[in-house]
């Protein structure tokens, strides 16, 4: 029974998430699409256009996937966020500055909050993309930068 | 609430965790650091319950365990003793949690949610069960033809789980 992170993409964001999925893949390595089913025609839920049901890897970690036109009253939210943390401020700098752009936005910059050594790292970030899902990046403190 | 003040509600809250002087807690499997290179999944609760919801999904799931605390000390935006950032796995998956103080105008939705195939109909019927007490049945257990018995819950912590059985 192992616990596996699925977004449910509504609203706005039903329709985007082939795309959104390419975005994330292209970023990170060691990530691929695995599967997409897609809606029947007719389909409660759904068009043939859209994601039933996805299967994505990014960074060896697997996530799930749906798009539903269903009305719902949600959609993300930065409650649930996904969270890297690396030795390589490069790395970490470049998800950062492609997450946060193409209509995305800072939460928190990325950047260093004190300069001594402190408990959660040497530099952190908050963005969120552009199509709603929350990031935070995290530079070890045992980085050699 | 506007983008800008978001960016500074956080902003302030991170600042204040970057500045925290308390020590970690860690257990002896976590020293070598599991989360790092990893993306994993963080959970941010604003009900000081951050820990409850983490022990209750440890003690649901096999093979699952709590890595490391760090808890918000005296004079800190969240009270003191509650969580600044955990990490924990559900049966090998890694999450982190935090409790943020009570200031932003989101909450958990089931946009993001955890899903879980189960390997036997009891297993479900049992994680359900305890994931639906005190939350909120979204689909009830049944067959939806995608599979023989579905369900999706949200916990009493405001936290979406899919519970499948293939």
């Amino acid at each position: 029974m192992k616990t596996t992170t699925f977004l449910t993409f509504v609203g706005d964001q039903c329709g985007k998430a082939k795309e959104a999925i390419d975005f994330y893949t292209s970023l990170f390595p060691n990530s691929e699409l695995k599967k997409t089913i897609h809606y029947a025609e007719g389909e409660a839920g759904g068009t043939p256009e859209l994601i039933k049901f996805g299967v994505f890897t990014l960074n060896g970690t697997e996530y799930m996937v749906s798009e539903s036109n269903y009305t719902h009253a949600w959609s993300f939210s930065p409650a649930v966020s996904l969270f890297l943390e690396s030795d390589s401020e490069s790395e970490l700098q470049g998800y950062f500055e492609q997450l946060s752009t193409h209509g995305g936005m800072v939460m928190v910059p990325f950047d260093s909050y004190e300069t001594g050594d402190y408990g959660f790292g040497k530099k952190f970030g908050w963005c969120q993309d552009q199509f709603g899902v929350n990031w935070q990046f995290l530079l070890s403190e045992q980085s050699d930068s | 609430m506007k983008k800008q003040t978001v960016a500074l509600i956080l902003g302030i809250l991170f600042f204040t965790i970057s500045n925290a002087q308390n020590d970690t807690e860690m257990t002896e499997s976590s020293q070598q650091n599991k989360a790092k290179g990893q993306l994993l999944t963080f959970l941010t609760f604003q009900k000081e319950d951050a820990e409850q919801a983490m022990n209750f999904y440890v003690s649901l799931f096999d093979n699952s365990e709590v890595l490391e605390v760090k808890r918000w000390g005296p004079g800190m935006p969240s009270k003191e003793g509650t969580i600044m950032h955990a990490t924990f796995q559900l049966n090998g998956s890694l999450y982190m949690c935090s409790d943020s103080p009570p200031i932003h105008e989101w909450d958990f939705t089931p946009g993001v949610s955890n899903f879980v195939n189960c390997s036997n109909e009891a297993e479900l019927e049992f994680l359900f069960g305890k994931l639906a007490e005190n939350g909120q049945v979204l689909m009830p257990l049944n067959n939806y033809g995608f599979s023989q018995k579905f369900g999706f819950v949200t916990d009493q912590f405001g936290v979406s789980w899919q519970l499948n059985l293939q």
